[in-house]
């Protein structure tokens, strides 16, 4: 755990947008690389916490989560809130940083900073990485919130992202089961489509 | 024996549960719990599951092996021991677009017109391979007169399909269910979803 070989592309270009709160860009980057750092982050999007209860969530040592904290409130993507005179808690920030890596554009989110935080602990996440790059990963997540709106299917992913079908399918399961998205599952009958919206639909 | 008299409201109609790539997937491939949850479910529905034989070779199967089934570590133990039911290959290209006769044909036109509309991407992207389905409810109806279809799928758009395109045949005894992908392995064994 906690090696950082992997997606060590070297960026070209960034822009960034963040509510204009990003000042630092290196531990954005960080959380590419370092699983438990994206695990951070992910906990601190969704919970206010302190430094200790951080620590319970996310598998490395107090002074690492110390630094990640650091790192990440210099970026501007984690804030201090006011607390009542008790431990300090943090909130994350989210954030949109588009990065040019080997001609190919990043979008890094919240959405795909959570995604790679399993990449070492999920098999299909690390395979698919390895196979096909962040580039295609960040597409990918995007896409599938698509899929979960129904704007797009599995073989047309498959296609745009010219990755196989097979790992389209898999990955909808993984991606879908990380971000819960797609809601629930539902039955409806044929004859309860409205006849403007079935000739509508029918139209070239 | 004097039998014979059977009331034809006792004869219960079949429902034929039509598959997509992504159910399986989501199971994959046997011996595992999730497996051997759907062929009891299967058994306790009175069921089978049918596949068009492009569904097939996405998972792996080989159409044109001389030995059937072959190919498939998802369905051929399945298709083996009678409860998956590949179908004959469906006829249509998606390049012939004029003087289609063929219902089943027209059907897989129509779903590919009916996914363009639904997903808002451009038929260059549409895959042919997305109106299946659709191909093989028509043809499971003109086939059977006492038939009902369940559909199940990961794609939100191809349950919309479906119910869109299989009415314009006549036939309204389908219904779709669609899965997250998330939650095919927690769903697909409950009798429930496989009975009408």
């Amino acid at each position: 755990m906690g090696t950082d070989q992997s997606n060590s592309q070297t960026p070209k270009e960034i822009t960034a947008t963040g509510a204009g709160r990003i000042s630092e860009l290196r531990p954005v980057i960080d959380m590419l690389e370092k699983p438990q750092m994206a695990a951070l982050y992910t906990v601190l999007r969704d919970h206010v916490v302190t430094v200790p209860e951080l620590q319970a969530e996310v598998d490395v040592t107090k002074s690492t989560v110390y630094d990640y904290v650091a790192a990440l409130q210099r970026a501007g993507l984690v804030s201090e809130v006011e607390t009542d005179g008790t431990a300090t808690k943090y909130t994350a920030h989210e954030f949109v940083v588009t990065l040019e890596v080997d001609g190919m554009v990043v979008e890094v989110t919240p959405d795909v900073v959570e995604v790679l935080s399993y990449q070492e602990t999920n098999l299909e996440i690390q395979g698919f990485l390895e196979q096909y790059g962040l580039a295609t990963l960040a597409a990918f997540i995007d896409l599938a919130h698509q899929h979960a709106a129904g704007d797009v299917t599995t073989r047309m992913i498959a296609d745009l992202l010219d990755i196989s079908r097979g790992s389209a399918y898999d990955m909808l399961e993984h991606v879908g089961r990380i971000l819960d998205i797609g809601g629930e599952p539902s039955t409806a009958h044929a004859a309860d489509i409205d006849e403007n919206e079935r000739d509508e639909l029918l139209e070239r | 024996m004097t039998s014979g008299n059977r009331d034809d409201n006792e004869t219960a109609r079949y429902t034929a549960n039509l598959v997509d790539t992504g159910i399986f997937r989501a199971i994959g491939k046997p011996p595992n719990e999730q497996y051997d949850k759907l062929r009891a479910a299967v058994a306790s529905a009175d069921t089978r599951l049918h596949i068009p034989a492009t569904i097939y070779e996405e998972l792996g199967g080989d159409t044109t092996a001389d030995a059937f089934p072959s190919g498939s570590e998802y369905v051929d133990e399945a298709i083996r021991d009678g409860w998956v039911i590949v179908a004959d290959h469906l006829p249509g290209l998606l390049a012939d677009d004029e003087d289609i006769t063929s219902p089943v044909e027209r059907s897989r036109h129509d779903a590919h017109r009916v996914i363009a509309n639904v997903t808002n991407h451009p038929k260059t992207v549409n895959q042919w391979d997305d109106t299946a389905l659709v191909g093989l409810a028509v043809r499971l109806f003109e086939q059977n007169e006492r038939i009902r279809v369940l559909v199940h799928t990961t794609d939100r758009a191809l349950s919309k399909a479906v119910r869109v395109v299989v009415p314009q045949y006549g036939y309204y005894e389908v219904k779709c269910r669609y899965y997250p992908p998330q939650t095919v392995k927690d769903q697909i064994g409950l009798e429930t979803n496989l009975a009408w």
